[in-house]
């Protein structure tokens, strides 16, 4: 069994904001109006982060791009009263629109906001809905949703590989946004792999998880960029 | 109730049920599920990956679509593309949700003109026919001059296609405008390296890259090749540093090794004063010095002595003048010239997204890798080769261009700045039928602009874009054109390595909409006016294959193929050529070459042929005075000021701004306006850094700025310059330099997008007026502009 | 009955209950599908599989439907006659891909976008019969209108978890 994780080099991300555009269109993730996105009421399952701290002088930035961590110890799984919410085999955190009763309880535990709950039905104008992914479903208001590093991805990888009678073999399944990465900032694999580069660069003397502390064992690894800030 | 009513009340309903399931169905029609009938789950279903061609910006990345039962549903980069080498910009992918924008225009429309402009949809006959009429009779007339095109697509079969077609009619009017290029650009080149080319920048060798406000990983030059080449010197041992030189923390900025706080608009003195301590301690490059002509004295045309460009820098762009001029620290100054001299590759860029640096501002920049030795070197900068394309059959090129003197001072000025100088003289419009590829085409043009004023006067003007966009506002007729996806074509990245490319691919889904490539429509004037040649191709799918049938026969070059590969490296080494028809495994064969071309998304020759200046063909820093020699104040717009003719920022603030006022620092949101399309796809209308608001534009401020002012986060701020005014939120950031504003750079934006209505203008309307150097571009950087709060909140 | 005992507002309440359930129970009932031409699955069983016509189920995600040119294939004149036959014209204008557009058949069997379902995981690699899940067609000699088996996820679990294949949600659903 896999353990999936990624790796995000934060000195090559240039922040274009690839990754997200491409996790919409994988994941038929609905627009959203002004006014709903200012109200918190719906975000993207990928966001890019930027923060500006310190004073001008010695500005420090952070700017990385958040989508679930996909916790070996998650938090949101610990309080979903229905098991929409679980860890599978492979350590992916899983989302089960169908179960989830809306409560809302997961996307408060999670410390890093990265769950959005529908408020309202997805909006596709007329014709659009012709670019959706007929391998995602198209969730109505009601249910969370989050990352799931396309999942959906390694369902086809897999029945590929068991129909043509081997394991799955490195590249057969990549989420949208590692793939489209212009940058090559984005490495997905197995950490459980020794040869893999995810799980020697997650090793790397610059590798840092979001909020270690809580103990919520991020599966993604952020490198920190080189080199001083001025 | 008592108990018997309620059981013949319920024996009714049951018995109800019972004879409604009983069989009353079958007599009412079978419901179908209305998803049942869509033919594509009925028959069986079919998936298929279709190579095309990008046609978000002018870059032309090679990409491959994800096709299920005739439906656009993914894209992902080509591995072969040697721009993006597997990578697509956001721009790019939003490709995907602008073929089916519902705001797609889905067939030919003509627009009434006078007070209420009213469309009416008409058919492809009739619509040809209003422009096949005055185009008639102007050829028929000898005034075939009168017809001009304007185009966003950079070079490639359209451009071909306009050029060849355009010359059999008699008009050399055909040019190009690239949103994603300062507009300076080709001037600049004209000035130092003698012909109206872009350069390149060799990112993949550069070592450190000093952009002096160039947004370079913010949709510059082309998305892709660039991220690739910082992530690919990120993460390679040659540990890529970048410099930003800039008032502002813009995403660039932020990714930085060195963010040096300047003043706005004087990005130029700095690169200026690091040029003449490189001069100064004699770590210029002396062989490439020798290459220069005009860095020594040098006699004018009048005869009369100058003092040359050397002289004059370590003169007036001291390291402490500069200092004074652009708030960065003699100490930092002296620093970065060490850095920039002990780099083995370093590389200085100016060029700019968000209004222009300037043609001084970009020489300035220039004389920097001039003096280093950086121009035709690895790592540094090049004049790309064009890809030997075989030229379509036609008339050769006609004399009168617009864009080059006499009607130019300098050759490669964008033909709107053209346009607004004709328009300040009180000439009449120079065509009488105008064809315009798209918004993209008219580049910053705002409302204000005089240019504005002098296009809508002339007669004719047709529009080939696929919504409503900037375009169509002032146009008679829209030919909505195909979609990238939706022809074969071919497109040659003017913004990527020192290698030649052209991408090119047949048309990967079917069209959507009624639409037909704007290249069909410009061979169907050329047909119409009786013009053009028995072996003119009849089509665009033909002029393609035409033109790379002319690859077949170059020496050198292959199939895109994994740049960097060992088949890539042998060919870049020179050690492997192409024979026609190589790729397809059969020696002679051109047909089977063009055809493998189109399978694997373009052809490219990886040689990197830097053609570094000699003392032959020197680079001419000299050009600068030979323009100012013409007349000082009128055309730079400048104070006159004999000593100081270097290049210096027309808004250059002094030490203190007059009072009440910031410094304006335009913020390009590139990636996101790629074409120039108002109506942006839905999946670029996302929360990404560029457009934190999300939907409006905004005005960045330092706090020491916003208190004293009373202004807070997402209050609607009143910004005003002599040239206009604008409404925009604030945000208030540490990441501004006190006594500056950061404003987008949005000339396309007319709120006729679904989510979009309220992205108003942003800085060009500031600066609508601002015409500054010989080719009246658009520097804005440090305009001083007042600001107050409106009392609302966003 | 007499209809003096009870008040009229209680007859009248049951025949809006009975007029309610009535409508109620046909406008829920599940619709008949209907298809365009008479298909005779037990005339084809006997010589072919599933798959000659169903052409995904044993080496793709989704058995399909064929195409009209599956059956202008193998038959050179329309294979049937009588109320909506098609004559020979149309029918070789369908076999060619031009004229009119084709008929096209109804599903009936509509996987929720939701699931993931994989035929050939199913038939080819654990060998399961078509039968097992669409119920035997080889004796039906007109297209049924209603699924001889109706699927619901309890009948998935129970075979997984009799087969001791994986149950995991997100094997499934996506």
């Amino acid at each position: 069994m896999s353990r999936w994780g990624m790796v995000v080099d934060l000195g090559a991300c240039t922040g274009c904001g690839a990754c997200g555009v491409a996790c919409r269109q994988e994941n038929n993730v609905p627009d959203v109006d002004e006014r709903t996105w200012r109200n918190g009421r719906q975000r993207d399952w990928l966001q890019l982060v930027t923060k500006v701290e310190g004073r001008y002088h010695d500005a420090q930035v952070e700017s990385y791009p958040l989508m679930c961590l996909h916790c070996d110890d998650a938090p949101c799984t610990k309080v979903c009263p229905v098991g929409a919410t679980y860890s599978d085999e492979e350590g992916l955190v899983a989302q089960i629109y169908d179960r989830c009763i809306g409560c809302r309880y997961c996307t408060n535990a999670c410390p890093y906001s990265v769950k959005t709950f529908n408020w309202l039905d997805p909006v596709w104008p007329q014709g659009t809905e012709r670019r959706q992914n007929p391998d995602v479903s198209v969730r109505p208001r009601g249910v969370v949703e989050k990352c799931t590093m396309c999942h959906h991805r390694h369902q086809k990888a897999d029945d590929r590989a068991r129909f043509e009678g081997r394991e799955l073999r490195h590249g057969d399944y990549t989420p949208a946004c590692v793939e489209i990465c212009p940058a090559g900032a984005m490495i997905f694999g197995d950490l459980d792999d020794p040869e893999s580069e995810v799980s020697k660069r997650s090793e790397d003397k610059r590798a840092y998880r979001l909020m270690e502390e809580l103990g919520t064992e991020p599966k993604v690894v952020f490198l920190r960029p080189h080199g001083k800030r001025s | 109730m008592k108990r018997r009513d309620f059981f013949t009340v319920i024996g009714g309903a049951a018995a109800g049920i019972t004879i409604g399931r009983a069989g009353l169905a079958n007599l009412l029609p079978p419901r179908v599920d209305p998803a049942a009938r869509r033919p594509s789950l009925t028959a069986t279903p079919s998936e298929r990956e279709a190579i095309s061609v990008c046609g978000g910006c002018a870059a032309g990345c090679s990409v491959l679509l994800r096709v299920v039962d005739e439906r656009i549903v993914g894209m992902r980069g080509s591995p072969r593309d040697p721009l993006g080498m597997g990578g697509v910009c956001p721009r790019g992918l939003s490709e995907v949700a602008a073929f089916y924008e519902p705001d797609r225009l889905l067939g030919p429309v003509a627009f009434s003109r006078g007070s209420q402009r009213t469309a009416h949809r008409i058919e492809w006959k009739a619509a040809l026919a209003k422009l096949d009429e005055p185009v008639v009779k102007l050829v028929a007339a000898g005034r075939g001059a009168r017809i001009g095109v304007a185009l966003s697509s950079g070079r490639g079969v359209t451009s071909a296609v306009a050029t060849s077609v355009l010359a059999s009619l008699g008009s050399p009017h055909v040019y190009a405008v690239d949103p994603l290029r300062d507009e300076a650009v080709r001037p600049t080149s004209t000035m130092l390296f003698g012909q109206p080319v872009a350069p390149g920048y060799d990112l993949e060798r550069t070592d450190v890259i000093f952009a002096f406000g160039a947004d370079v990983l913010e949709g510059w030059l082309s998305p892709s090749f660039v991220a690739r080449r910082f992530g690919r010197g990120r993460t390679g041992p040659r540990q890529l540093q970048l410099v930003y030189v800039g008032s502002h923390l813009t995403q660039t900025a932020m990714r930085a090794d060195d963010w040096i706080r300047c003043r706005p608009g004087t990005e130029a003195t700095v690169a200026l004063a690091l040029a003449g301590q490189l001069l100064d301690t004699g770590s210029g490059s002396k062989s490439a010095l020798e290459a220069v002509a005009g860095l020594r004295g040098f006699a004018d045309e009048e005869g009369g002595q100058r003092e040359g460009v050397g002289a004059a820098l370590r003169r007036d762009y001291t390291v402490a003048a500069a200092a004074q001029q652009s708030g960065v620290p003699a100490a930092e100054i002296r620093r970065l010239a060490r850095v920039f001299a002990a780099a083995s590759a370093p590389v200085a860029i100016g060029e700019r997204t968000a209004g222009s640096a300037g043609m001084f501002g970009l020489a300035a920049v220039h004389v920097l890798n001039i003096v280093a030795g950086r121009v035709g070197r690895e790592g540094g900068v090049f004049l790309p080769r064009p890809a030997p394309v075989a030229a379509l059959p036609g008339a050769a090129a006609v004399p009168g261009r617009l864009d080059a003197p006499p009607i130019s001072r300098v050759a490669g000025t964008s033909i709107w700045r053209v346009f607004r100088e004709l328009a300040l003289a009180n000439k009449p419009p120079p065509f009488d039928v105008l064809l315009l590829e798209d918004g993209a085409a008219l580049g910053d043009l705002g409302e204000g602009d005089p240019a504005f004023a002098l296009l809508r006067k002339i007669p004719l003007i047709v529009s080939a874009a696929t919504g409503l966009d900037a375009s169509t506002a002032v146009a008679d007729l829209v030919l909505p054109a195909t979609t990238t996806f939706e022809q074969t074509v071919d497109v040659e990245p003017a913004s990527s390595g020192p290698f030649s490319a052209v991408a090119a691919a047949e048309a990967a889904v079917p069209r959507l909409v009624d639409g037909r490539p704007f290249a069909d429509v410009l061979l169907h004037l050329g047909r119409a006016a009786g013009k053009l040649t028995a072996d003119a191709p009849k089509d665009v799918a033909a002029a393609v294959r035409h033109r790379l049938s002319g690859l077949a026969s170059a020496e050198h070059g292959l199939a895109y193929t994994t740049p960097y590969s060992e088949r890539w490296n042998a060919h870049a080494a020179g050690r492997a050529n192409s024979p026609p028809g190589s790729d397809a495994g059969d020696g002679k064969n051109a047909d089977a070459f063009v055809a493998a071309v189109l399978a694997q998304g373009g052809w490219v020759d990886p040689r990197a042929e830097l053609s570094p200046p000699t003392a032959a063909r020197p680079i001419a820093v000299h050009g600068l005075v030979r323009l100012r020699q013409q007349s000082v104040a009128g055309l730079f717009r400048m104070p006159s000021d004999e000593r100081a003719w270097l290049p210096r920022s027309e808004h250059a603030a002094p030490a203190t701004n007059p009072p009440q006022t910031l410094a304006l620092q335009p913020i390009p949101v590139g990636t996101l306006n790629g074409r120039g399309a108002p109506n942006r796809p839905a999946l670029l209308q996302t929360a990404a850094p560029h457009v934190q608001a999300g939907f409006r534009p905004w005005a960045a401020l330092n706090p020491a700025d916003a208190r004293p002012r009373g202004i807070a986060n997402t209050d609607i701020l009143r910004l005003e310059t002599a040239h206009g005014a604008i409404e925009v939120e604030a945000r208030v950031t540490e990441g501004a330099r006190p006594g500056t504003i950061a404003v987008p750079w949005a000339p396309w934006a007319r709120g006729t997008g679904r989510y979009l209505t309220h992205w108003t203008a942003g800085a060009e309307r500031l600066a609508q007026g601002v015409a500054s150097d010989a080719i009246g571009a658009r520097t804005v950087g440090g305009l001083p502009v007042k600001v107050a709060r409106t009392g609302r909140k966003a | 009955m007499t209809l003096g005992r009870r008040s009229k507002w209680v007859w009248a309440a049951t025949a809006v209950a009975f007029c309610g359930s009535a409508a109620g129970a046909v406008w829920l009932s599940p619709r008949p599908t209907r298809q365009p031409l008479p298909y005779n699955h037990a005339a084809h069983t006997a010589k072919s599989d599933c798959v000659l016509c169903h052409q995904g189920s044993r080496d793709g995600l989704r058995a399909g439907l064929p195409g009209i040119q599956v059956c202008t294939g193998c038959h050179a004149t329309p294979p049937f006659r009588g109320a909506g036959a098609p004559t020979q014209a149309q029918w070789q204008a369908w076999d060619t891909g031009d004229g009119d557009a084709p008929p096209v058949w109804n599903r009936l069997f509509r996987l929720p976008s939701h699931v993931f379902f994989s035929h050939r995981r199913h038939t080819n690699v654990a060998g399961l019969p078509c039968a097992r899940c669409h119920g035997d067609m080889k004796d039906r000699r007109t297209p049924p209108e209603f699924p001889l088996r109706t699927l619901k996820m309890r009948d998935c679990i129970g075979c997984h978890e009799a087969e001791k294949v994986t149950t995991d949600c997100a094997r499934c659903h996506r």
